[in-house]
């Protein structure tokens, strides 16, 4: 975020991060705190929330700014699990289905968004962030009316479908499982971590393509790109469903993970975490690339991870950490909007 | 005509497909016109001030200022206050005015400070600044209650001795506080206002006829406003005392006057500002920041005025609020206050750049008809009150991204319009 002097490509308050989490580290362990959990969790968490950081990337480089709408991803990732686990889909196939059918769903949905926020130039976030709230509220009536009969998905009172759903007989853990490896203590969830390195890679060549090339210098400097011949809408279009793809897929590798569908409300606030983590990683609204992905996602779930338990354990009370996420993560994104350009009035 | 049909069906497209939907969720919860009347001045009265607080910002062409949760929490912290203090009554009240005003300066100020390093941005600026202030309050309310604070009040403080419950009720002092002070059957009320409208517009045709010496006809057509509302109200009294139904109803539900006369003066307030060298300034920050700035004004001083008054008004709001309620959630009463006052607003017809007060009250009317309709009509239709209670929480969201869309979509069609105009290209 703070321009000038970097070292090994990261900026002061990366570097900052950085020596805070060292100095955590060493306070958990003073503290009598298992490190090698906290490890653990840390890496967990960071391939559990990846993918969604990852979706920020082509939206900030489209030129369509932070994607406040990510939910709307999510909610049709959500809906492909959900048809997996009612037609009783195991193990890695039945998880593939879902990656397919999440795919299919969201480059619809993916369409849609894009084409109204290129209707919407200069209100992307506002409009996204509303239209989010929007679909997941009305989706909150379709959880209650789709025609789900699966006992293990369905209420088994009334009608509806369970607010959470486990995934323990279909595909807890597939991905972290997958060649999962202990090394002194701490495991590492190998096949989630590698799906998101293939991710990474394939969207580094993504941006190396033509087609990438036009999207960049579209997205930085949209008069630019129209005067050599760049059809902006399209290229925000493709911007917005790659992001909106992204975070359909996301949710699935986060459910397995995490062992659960979550419905209803939950996907609500998806959104706040991702933009936080890739703010951290030293994107701004407007320049991001690849590093700053890897490096917000590892700091900001990290900090989270280790951080709040260690303050918890300090302050010897437990409901701090939330309270703490909120201040955190919107502390975060309230710094980066007061950096955006032209914003300053005198 | 039907160009001016489609063009007013056009702009007011949010009102007309709330009015149908209010109508349509009115006839479908099955409750008596004394039950859904009672309930609307109620909330119409509690919510008022709260959605007026939303107009200054939105003259100053800040958009719609979501930063509000800061002054209802403010109103909050001095509610809280003075029932640890076991003030009540008006003086108690006005205490807890004085505090929460303070209060909502410091607030102000800081919201302010943020929007003039964000202009262009300020809504999800505000919407996010809403979160975190809700992440320091409740760690203020959490940790410096009875640590930092002293506080040793068990009807407030947890068991541990340290942070605020998450509901505290408020003390028959400040319980209805202002509704009580006089409340009278709707007839009662109508009586009352009709008079004063009487009056007034008598007084004012009589001082320019034989003060200012101006001809009868000319007076008529400069107040025919003032005339219409009062020729509406003598109809509206008369329709009650001699329809049956509507005596009956009109007599049994209550109206809080003293609140009315309270969400008067802040529409007074509001109106006199306008008028005033301020009031100027800010509309002309609002058309264009740079003319504004060249004509000396000093734009980004304005602009935060601008969010004090409204932190203010926000404050004031949450206390009208929060007495007629009788409690308080701690920690969720100031959550949604923004998103549900800017829901109204937009409902009432505003957009991002014009809202008026006639428009605060058409949409808290809407708005909150259909709120506490919404789960009885879904209850009756799916006999599942939980499905209108999500499609209630639908249409607040949804108002907004259909007012917002609406709105940059024409704004973005009118300058190509303007475009193809300058340029002479079809």
């Amino acid at each position: 975020m703070l321009e000038g002097k970097r070292f090994l490509g990261m900026g002061l308050s990366q570097i900052i991060i950085i020596i805070f989490l060292l100095l955590l580290l060493v306070g958990a362990s003073t503290l009598g705190m298992d490190i090698s959990t906290l490890l653990s969790d840390s890496l967990v968490r960071i391939g559990m929330n990846a993918i969604f950081v990852l979706a920020m990337l082509p939206t900030i480089q489209s030129g369509v700014g932070l994607n406040f709408g990510l939910p709307i991803g999510i909610i049709f990732g959500l809906l492909a699990g959900l048809i997996t686990v009612e037609n009783r889909m195991t193990g890695f196939s039945g998880f593939m289905t879902a990656v397919l059918l999440a795919v299919l769903f969201s480059v619809i949905a993916g369409y849609l968004y894009g084409a109204l926020l290129n209707r919407m130039r200069g209100s992307e976030m506002m409009v996204g962030n509303y239209l989010n709230f929007s679909v997941i509220s009305l989706m909150c009536i379709g959880w209650m009316v789709l025609p789900f009969t699966n006992g293990k998905i369905t209420w088994a009172m009334g009608s509806g479908v369970r607010s959470t759903i486990t995934l323990e007989e279909n595909y807890e853990k597939i991905l972290d499982s997958l060649w999962s490896i202990r090394i002194g203590g701490i495991t590492i969830p190998t096949g989630t971590l590698l799906l998101v390195v293939v991710l990474c890679i394939l969207m580094w060549l993504f941006t190396r393509s033509k087609f990438g090339i036009m999207l960049m210098s579209s997205g930085g400097n949209p008069m630019f790109g129209r005067s050599i011949g760049i059809d902006n809408d399209r290229v925000r279009l493709v911007g917005t469903m790659l992001s909106t793809v992204l975070g359909a897929v996301g949710i699935l590798v986060y459910a397995q993970s995490f062992g659960f569908y979550q419905l209803y409300t939950s996907p609500i606030m998806m959104a706040y975490p991702a933009i936080s983590a890739i703010l951290i990683g030293g994107a701004t609204t407007k320049r991001v690339s690849i590093f700053n992905v890897v490096i917000g996602v590892t700091l900001y779930q990290s900090i989270l991870t280790i951080a709040l338990p260690v303050a918890s354990e300090m302050l010897s009370d437990s409901s701090l950490s939330e309270i703490l996420r909120t201040i955190v993560s919107n502390g975060i994104i309230l710094y980066a909007l007061t950096k955006l350009d032209g914003g300053r009035v005198k | 005509m039907s160009e001016k049909i489609g063009a007013f069906l056009k702009k007011n497209i949010v009102t007309i497909v709330f009015t149908l939907l209010c109508v349509f969720s009115i006839i479908n919860s099955g409750q008596s016109a004394t039950f859904i009347l009672q309930e609307l001045i109620a909330r119409v009265s509690r919510n008022a001030v709260l959605i007026l607080s939303l107009l200054m910002p939105v003259l100053c062409g800040m958009g719609l200022n979501f930063s509000i949760v800061l002054g209802a929490a403010a109103g909050q912290i001095g509610l809280i206050l003075i029932t640890h203090w076991n003030l009540g009554g008006l003086e108690g009240v006005l205490i807890c005015v004085g505090i929460a005003s303070a209060l909502s300066v410091i607030f102000g100020l800081f919201a302010g400070g943020i929007f003039n390093r964000t202009a262009g941005q300020e809504m999800i600026t505000g919407m996010i600044i809403g979160y975190f202030a809700k992440g320091i309050f409740d760690l203020g309310f959490l940790k410096l209650f009875g640590k930092i604070i002293p506080m040793e009040n068990p009807t407030l403080i947890l068991t541990g001795g340290v942070g605020l419950k998450n509901t505290i009720d408020f003390n028959s002092g400040i319980k209805y506080v202002f509704d009580k002070i006089l409340q009278v059957p709707l007839l009662d009320a109508v009586l009352w206002c009709m008079l004063a409208m009487l009056l007034l517009s008598v007084a004012s045709v009589l001082l320019s006829v034989f003060w200012k010496k101006q001809q009868l006809q000319e007076v008529l057509k400069k107040n025919s406003r003032i005339l219409v509302a009062t020729g509406l109200l003598i109809a509206l009294y008369l329709a009650m005392l001699f329809i049956p139904p509507l005596l009956k109803v009109s007599i049994v539900v209550k109206v809080p006057l003293f609140t009315a006369a309270l969400i008067a003066f802040v529409c007074l307030i509001n109106a006199y500002i306008s008028k005033t060298k301020l009031g100027q300034d800010i509309r002309t920050c609002g058309q264009d920041m740079q003319v504004a700035a060249a004509a000396g004004i000093k734009v980004a001083r304005t602009r935060i005025i601008a969010t004090v008054i409204s932190t203010i008004f926000a404050s004031w709001g949450q206390i009208i609020y929060l007495q007629n309620m009788g409690l308080v959630n701690t920690y969720t009463s100031h959550e949604q206050v923004g998103m549900y006052a800017v829901a109204a607003l937009l409902v009432g017809g505003a957009s991002i750049k014009k809202a008026t007060i006639s428009q605060v009250f058409l949409g808290a009317l809407l708005f909150h008809v259909l709120f506490f309709t919404m789960p009885l009509a879904g209850l009756k239709l799916f006999s599942d009150a939980q499905i209108g209670e999500y499609f209630r929480v639908f249409i607040s969201y949804g108002v907004i991204a259909a007012s917002l869309a609406l709105y940059v979509w024409n704004q973005s069609a009118n300058r190509k319009k303007s475009l193809q105009r300058i340029s002479g290209v079809k």
